[in-house]
């Protein structure tokens, strides 16, 4: 070897990499820690301040948190989620071009199944993506060579491809699919074919409502779509928690049901594991925005005050349903009227959410050398059995109403603890509109509502989100040219060289 | 008459001068014969006390004086325009009579005045071309040096070499050890540096031993240094004010802040500067050397201590050096073979506050804090902001944050065999180190300053770094002379290998909480955080030269160097480097001969290419990391996480060096005995720079680093000096200008753009400086501005095509010019409202002397610049303002230039586009340095058993001109901490200001 031939010493090389099964898992696994990333990048927080669950928030004097609030456009904003979902798919698509590079001849099961977990991803990042921008360049291979300016595909190809890779990521999780109480401890957090049978029915009710079809592109149909979520009902081991305040961390100290329970389909992994290192990306990034503002209100910890609850969604709760109070936290319902200070808070309402809102006392963020902005721990569950229920029984409505209804019950009496609050459904529009009310209600906060309005409609939508107050700060106007669409980052368009064209309205 | 015997010494070095005329003036008014030094410096004269004696020598300032009042040592004075002056070249030495390139040769007194213990601040305004500018006035921090432009968007401090050491950082050097400097500033001369050439070239030569008695020097001052200026902030009771009026500009109720009870008890309040002010801080320097030899055995060792302190917050920031020099040769085989080496030790420890970009800088706490809260409450605690409770007191957070130390050491120096075979040829192997080791300690206590900056635990940092670097230089020399004909060559190559060595880490809940303590077994299991790393580099290069002369009249050189480099793939690993260069002495020619107004004329000119392997390495390849890409299957009950690891750039396998490629023309001339004259034309143009632009963020992970873009650097240099000895007085006055125009072309982007960052200002603010086809490199883009409205009609009456150009605008809002006249205020109306590279830099100094007294000062100015001034943080409506906002607008014809003030920026955007109302002017000239000192061996005492014995008092930036209101406009920060960005410059955040020094020094010789 000569003198100037030298290779890294403290860094692996691309071409010496992907040989073995051991690179593969972590060439997938680098994939799934882009889930973790970053607190303004996460869809579920920008989806949220959007809807009319909760309005911007934050200190009077911040920024980019009211214009998503207000759908205003705002200095490359939406960029770290660009960006996040991006890297995922081309963590993704590197995966899936090195894959057939590495001898998995001792397992070919494994290579498989992780194929499976690639495609589930990638489905994913995408889906996440076009239901936000609506119209994003469809990359399935890692950028060969310096052509980096693509032009937006069309949606319908972009959902064709997260069809077939939820279909095949069913298939190729199939062989490995247990029931939820064998799953492994350390496995928790891996997509299962019932992760991927549950996205592929949110995929389909999202796809066929917002853009009023009757099937997917690829012609994925309802009738498959239906049968994916009544075999996740029905064979998963997934269920319901028996008390719904049980699910969150801050509404049930002491009988929290866990991370991981039996309701969490999906769930995004947390960890306050790195100990104050704004390096790392493995905390909960989102919880810190949405915590009571500058103040620790025993027993929640303190945070930016993102996204003030909607009085609206607290009202709307009937009495008996503790939905309510585990969803929520209500400034002088809970007595803190006194010790609760306004401060900086923009669009004070009175009310916080209660969901992921960070918990104070020993189980803190920072309480083991952690930094409370990057260290919340709880995961976000993505897909939670209630949510399958309520698709069950939108997807069954028409079909079996009879089912459709047996579904909706289990929500409903769990949510009131009894079997008396009940509501009927009918088959058509009227049953729709109960199920989506039910949705609201049962999945609030957890960044669904947005896309549920919008699944039914601009106008829909639109009659939701309008906020009218005679305080401007209140003042909201859903801009029905948006079509609901997020604004696509500045800076990505300039780079684009003109090939990325920005979403109406912005 | 009487017999007087004497010996003449350099004043640079205290050596013997030979050669030196000695010549007695007589009745008639003209200095006849008298005699010349002998190879010890030693005359014999016979004159009369009171007959003028008159001692030149060829590259020395004449000196005049009383026969009776001769000194047993006549010490004469370099000048370095001089001529006949060795000039250091890389590899060898030339008469500077011969250079064919353009240099600049500075001794190391005329580095000495400036009176910095940082070498390369004491080049301010030496050298036109040479831009220093330091990025922070603080003890110990760096200087950014640009010669002749910034020609790549890398890094752009020129190569150094010390006594043929490369290096890149010369921090470690004590100026006193200077024996002189010599600047490379044209491709030609630079080529014989190659790949590492491209920023120019800076070679050092340390003092040398020579044959002679032990002799002594004694250098030591003290000074104290102050602030120059403070912003000029509000008083509590303006802010109070002001806040106020803001708040109804907003929106909300009056006196919403502060009632008019509490505004009339309110005085000035809390003046943060003056709190952290730490005042006549001291800077000291004491350095003693030894010098002598047997003309077997030559040596020079020196020893120095320095310590300065920082102007803000006592004990917080200074840097104290302390370091030895052994340099020494021998001849080990009658004067066939030759032994020697120059060797250095330096340790140095440094602390420091919170300078550069807007997170934890402290100055920018101390600008932008309100002043209606007091430093420290009656209890003795600190005081706390009722604005808001993100508001820190910027003096409890320098108090606490701040704790952390870096010690260095380091040892610089190399080791040399020489063997002069059959007279003409001449083999010198060389091998060089540089092995500098620092540790870095600091402590994060348990603090609750604001609702975001507080910690829980506190936190003991330890680090320690190896760096090590050799290099083997090995050089054949050919010299002779065949009749008219002289001819030089050399051949040569070179190695060099480095290595960085580094592990650090942390630890939680410490046993004893207090920076003493802060070490990591003081915390507490479990909590512990280890980084380590390694890395190597290794180029190996081989290298020619030929300097041909005829007549002394016609000059060439030629030089080409061929280097590899680790840090490029294999397909381009090698570099070949030429250049050529001729020069025509004019003077020598017949028709010149007799001129009697022009003593020397030289033109020259000169071709060459240069190259630049500064980015890290291994940036060719696609490495995978393991980096950030892990995940905890498990969530928080996991015990481990999983590993992940994928590609973090993309790959560039034909990636190649980096060349600047640059034509000189110029001239060198003496005229009418006392001015020398240089003047330089000059482009640059650098090519295939190395560069990581922005890609987009679709392609998912890394931009490759690319070989693309032009810089062009276009420019004139002038220096003219003149040196007279009038009467007892001597003289010496200077000036140099230095013109350059700088363009970037073909910028490998899609659109033609390297994008600066964002959140630069504040926490949300737009892109506003770039690189960009056409401009400047690092110009400010953004809007213009046409004055504020005055009225809401102003406001309606500014329609387009789409109707309202700023629909929501109000009266008092800023006017934003539509440029591109689309009726909308879009990102397409941004231009060039500044420019941070200046049009002309320039130095002037003056130096004199009579009898024992002595004179110096130097002034450094630019001009053309423009700086954003960002200090005021816009992003967080409470904090202060400076006083201008007293000219903002507040009703119909109170300011045309400064917008309403409000909460938060509304919708009209006033500060949050970027426009010119953060530009200014940054044009300034300063009095760099001013000396008045007294020598009692010349003067009152001559019969001091000294060589010298001089007092001194010294002020340095004593006064600045300039119309830039912030601070210090000085302004060496760019966005440095933004990977790839050091091109970027002139930008205000907030900046920790040079000092005011004024100090009493000592010079003794013996």
């Amino acid at each position: 070897k000569s003198f100037l031939d030298r290779t890294p010493i403290d860094q692996k090389v691309e071409s010496d990499f992907y040989k073995t099964p051991d690179d593969a898992f972590e060439a997938l696994v680098s994939a799934y820690s882009v889930l973790d990333i970053s607190g303004n990048g996460n869809i579920m927080l920008s989806a949220e301040l959007a809807s009319d669950d909760c309005f911007g928030g934050g200190g009077t004097a911040d920024d980019g948190v009211i214009q998503w609030d207000k759908f205003k456009s705002y200095n490359d904003h939406n960029a770290d989620a660009w960006t996040k979902y991006y890297q995922g798919i081309y963590r993704t698509n590197q995966f899936l071009k090195k894959v057939d590079g590495v001898d998995f001849s001792a397992d070919p099961d494994l290579k498989q199944q992780y194929i499976g977990e690639a495609k589930f991803l990638r489905a994913y990042f995408y889906f996440d993506l076009v239901r936000m921008f609506g119209h994003v360049p469809l990359i399935t291979a890692p950028i060969e060579g310096d052509n980096y300016s693509i032009p937006q595909a069309d949606p319908d190809s972009v959902y064709a491809l997260i069809s077939s890779d939820l279909q095949e990521a069913i298939t190729d999780l199939s062989a490995t699919a247990v029931p939820y109480n064998q799953i492994a401890a350390s496995d928790y957090g891996r997509a299962t074919k019932w992760a991927a049978e549950s996205l592929m029915g949110r995929v389909f009710l999202y796809y066929t409502g917002y853009y009023s079809k009757s099937a997917l592109p690829d012609g994925y149909t309802k009738d498959q779509a239906t049968k994916a979520i009544d075999d996740v009902i029905t064979n998963s081991g997934y269920g319901l928690v028996e008390h719904y305040k049980d699910l969150w961390h801050a509404a049930s100290l002491s009988d929290f049901a866990g991370q991981n329970n039996k309701e969490a389909v999906f769930a995004i992994q947390y960890t306050s594991a790195g100990h104050g290192d704004w390096n790392l990306q493995n905390g909960n990034r989102f919880q810190v925005m949405v915590g009571i503002r500058n103040q620790v209100l025993d027993p929640y910890y303190k945070g930016w005050g993102f996204g003030p609850v909607n009085p609206k969604l607290w009202n709307d709760y009937k009495d008996g349903d503790t939905r309510k109070t585990a969803s929520i936290i209500s400034i002088d319902g809970e007595g803190y009227t006194g010790t609760y200070a306004v401060g900086d808070q923009a669009q004070y309402t009175g009310y916080f959410w209660k969901k992921y809102t960070p918990v104070g006392g020993a189980d803190r963020p920072d309480a083991n050398g952690g930094d409370f902005q990057i260290d919340n721990y709880d995961n976000y569950v993505v897909i939670r059995f209630a949510d399958i229920l309520l698709m069950g029984a939108e997807l069954n409505l028409n079909n079996n109403l009879s089912k459709a209804q047996g579904y909706i019950n289990q929500v409903r009496d769990r949510a009131f603890e009894d079997a008396s609050h009940r509501v009927t459904l009918v088959s058509g529009a009227q049953g729709i509109k109960t199920i989506m009310e039910e949705r609201r209600l049962e999945l609030a906060l957890e960044g669904q509502r947005y896309w549920d309005l919008l699944r039914q409609g601009l106008d829909v939508a639109k009659a939701a989100i309008d906020n009218s107050s005679t305080d401007p700060d209140f003042q909201i106007t859903f801009p029905t040219d948006t079509k609901g669409l997020f604004e696509i980052p500045q800076t990505q368009i300039g780079l684009s060289n003109g090939t990325l064209i920005q979403n109406a309205g912005y | 008459q009487k017999a007087i015997h004497g010996k003449v010494i350099s004043k640079t070095n205290g050596e013997p001068l030979s050669g030196v005329s000695v010549q007695i003036k007589d009745e008639a008014g003209s200095f006849g014969h008298g005699a010349i030094t002998d190879e010890d410096g030693l005359f014999n004269i016979s004159a009369a006390d009171d007959q003028t004696v008159r001692f030149t020598r060829v590259g020395y300032s004449a000196v005049e004086m009383q026969a009776g009042s001769i000194p047993d040592q006549v010490v004469l004075t370099e000048t370095s325009q001089d001529l006949d002056a060795v000039v250091v070249v890389g590899y060898g030495t030339q008469r500077k009579r011969d250079l064919t390139g353009a240099t600049v040769h500075l001794g190391g007194d005329n580095l000495a005045e400036n009176k910095s213990i940082n070498t390369l601040t004491n080049l301010q305004g030496k050298a036109p071309g040479v831009q220093v500018t330091s990025t922070s006035g603080q003890p110990g921090d760096g200087v950014k040096i640009r010669i002749r432009g910034i020609g790549t968007n890398g890094n752009t401090n020129p190569l150094y070499v010390v006594d043929g050491m490369p290096t890149t950082d010369i921090s470690y050097l004590n100026p006193s050890d200077i024996a002189s400097l010599d600047i490379l500033k044209d491709a030609a001369s630079a080529a014989i540096y190659g790949t590492r050439a491209a920023n120019g070239v800076v070679l050092i030569t340390t003092v040398k031993g020579n044959t002679g008695g032990i002799r002594t020097a004694l250098h030591a001052y003290y000074g104290l240094q102050n602030p120059i200026k403070e912003q000029s902030l509000l008083s509590a009771k303006q802010y109070a004010i002001i806040m106020n009026e803001a708040a109804v500009n907003s929106g909300k109720s009056p006196y919403y802040y502060y009632s008019q009870q509490e505004i009339d008890s309110m005085g000035a309040g809390t003046d943060w500067q003056k709190a952290a002010t730490n005042s006549d801080a001291p800077i000291q320097n004491y350095d003693l050397s030894f010098s002598g030899g047997n003309g077997i055995s030559n040596y020079a060792s020196s020893v120095s201590y320095q310590k300065q302190e920082g102007i803000i917050s006592l004990g917080k920031s200074y840097y104290e050096r302390f370091g030895f020099r052994i340099n020494s040769d021998h001849k080990v085989y009658k004067d066939i073979l030759k032994f020697g080496e120059n060797l250095s030790f330096t340790h140095s420890n440094q602390s420091g506050i919170g300078t550069g970009n807007i997170y934890g800088n402290s100055i920018r706490g101390l600008l932008n804090t309100s002043p209606t809260f007091p430093v420290y409450n009656a209890d003795g605690s600190f005081g706390t902001s009722g604005m808001s409770s993100e508001e820190v007191n910027p003096v409890a957070a320098i108090a606490t944050l701040n704790q952390n130390k870096t010690i260095t050491d380091r040892i610089f120096g190399n080791t040399y065999l020489e063997a002069t075979i059959l007279n003409h040829f001449k083999l010198r192997s060389s091998f060089g180190i540089d092995l500098s080791f620092y540790s870095t300690n600091s402590f994060i206590p348990v603090y609750d300053l604001a609702a975001n900056s507080s910690s829980t635990t506190s936190e003991a940092d330890q680090g320690m770094y190896r760096n090590f670097t050799w290099t083997w230089d090995n050089t054949l020399t050919y010299d002779n002379q065949f009749g008219r004909h002289k001819l030089n060559v050399l051949v040569g190559t070179s190695a060099q290998e480095f290595s960085g060595f580094n592990v650090s880490g942390s630890k939680q809940n410490l046993s004893i909480e207090d920076f003493d303590h802060a070490i990591i077994n003081n915390g507490m299991d479990g909590t512990q955080k280890a980084y380590g790393t390694r890395s190597e580099d290794a180029m190996n290069s081989y290298m020619a030269r030929v300097n041909y002369s005829f007549a002394d009249k016609y000059l060439l050189s030629a030089i080409i160097r061929r280097d590899g480099s680790t840090k490029f793939g294999s397909n381009h690993r090698w570099g070949n480097f030429p250049s050529f260069s001729a020069g025509w002495i004019l003077s020598n020619e017949d028709f010149l001969k007799n001129a009697n107004w022009l003593n020397f004329l030289k033109l020259r000119a000169g071709w060459g290419q240069n190259g630049n392997d500064q980015i890290r390495s291994f940036a060719y390849l696609a490495t995978v990391s393991s980096s950030q890409m892990g995940y905890y299957f498990g969530g928080e009950d996991a015990t481990s996480i999983s590993v992940g690891a994928a590609p973090t750039n993309v790959a560039n396998p034909d990636l190649k060096w980096e060349a600047s490629e640059q034509e000189d023309i110029g001239l060198d001339a003496t005229l009418f005995n006392h001015f020398n004259l240089t003047f330089d034309w000059y482009q640059k143009t650098s090519k295939d720079w190395l560069v990581q632009p922005p890609i987009p963020a679709l392609v998912g992970t890394g931009a490759p680093y690319i070989n693309g873009g032009d810089i062009q650097n276009r420019g004139i240099e002038i220096a003219l000096n003149y040196n007279a000895q009038l009467g007892d007085v001597n003289l010496s006055v200077g000036g140099n200008i230095a013109f350059n125009h700088n363009e970037a072309r073909s910028v490998p982007n899609n659109d033609g753009i390297i994008h600066g960052a964002t959140n630069l200002l504040s926490s949300s603010t737009e892109e506003f400086y770039r690189i960009q086809n056409g401009f400047p490199v690092g110009y400010f883009w953004g809007y213009k501005t046409a004055g504020v409205f005055q009225t809401q009609a102003e406001v309606n009456a500014y329609t387009g095509a789409n109707g309202l150009i700023q629909p929501n605008a109000v009266a008092g809002d800023v006017r934003f010019v539509d440029l591109n006249a689309d009726g909308s205020i879009t990102t397409a109306d941004k231009t060039m409202i500044g420019d941070p590279n200046p049009n002309f830099t320039y130095g002037g100094s003056v130096s004199a002397s009579y009898k024992g007294f002595d004179l110096n000062l130097n002034i450094s100015g630019v001009s053309g610049n423009q700086i954003v001034d960002g200090t005021r943080a816009n992003d967080r409506s409470y904090n202060n303002y400076s006083t201008s906002i007293l000219d903002r607008w507040h009703g119909e014809g109170t300011s045309n230039s400064t917008p309403r003030v409000t909460l938060g920026d509304e919708a009209n955007k006033n500060y949050k586009n970027f426009s010119d109302l953060y530009v200014q002017n940054g044009d300034f000239m300063r009095l760099k340095s001013l000396s008045v000192g007294y020598d009692f061996k010349k003067g009152l005492l001559p019969n001091l058993p000294f060589d010298q014995f001089r007092f001194y008092v010294s002020a340095t930036n004593l006064f600045t001109i300039t119309k830039y209101t912030g601070i210090d406009p000085e302004v060496g920060y760019g966005n440095t901490e933004s990977d790839g960005n050091n091109w970027s410059s002139g930008i205000d955040l907030g900046y920790y200001p040079q000092p005011r020094t004024v100090l009493f020094g000592l010079d003794v010789r013996f």
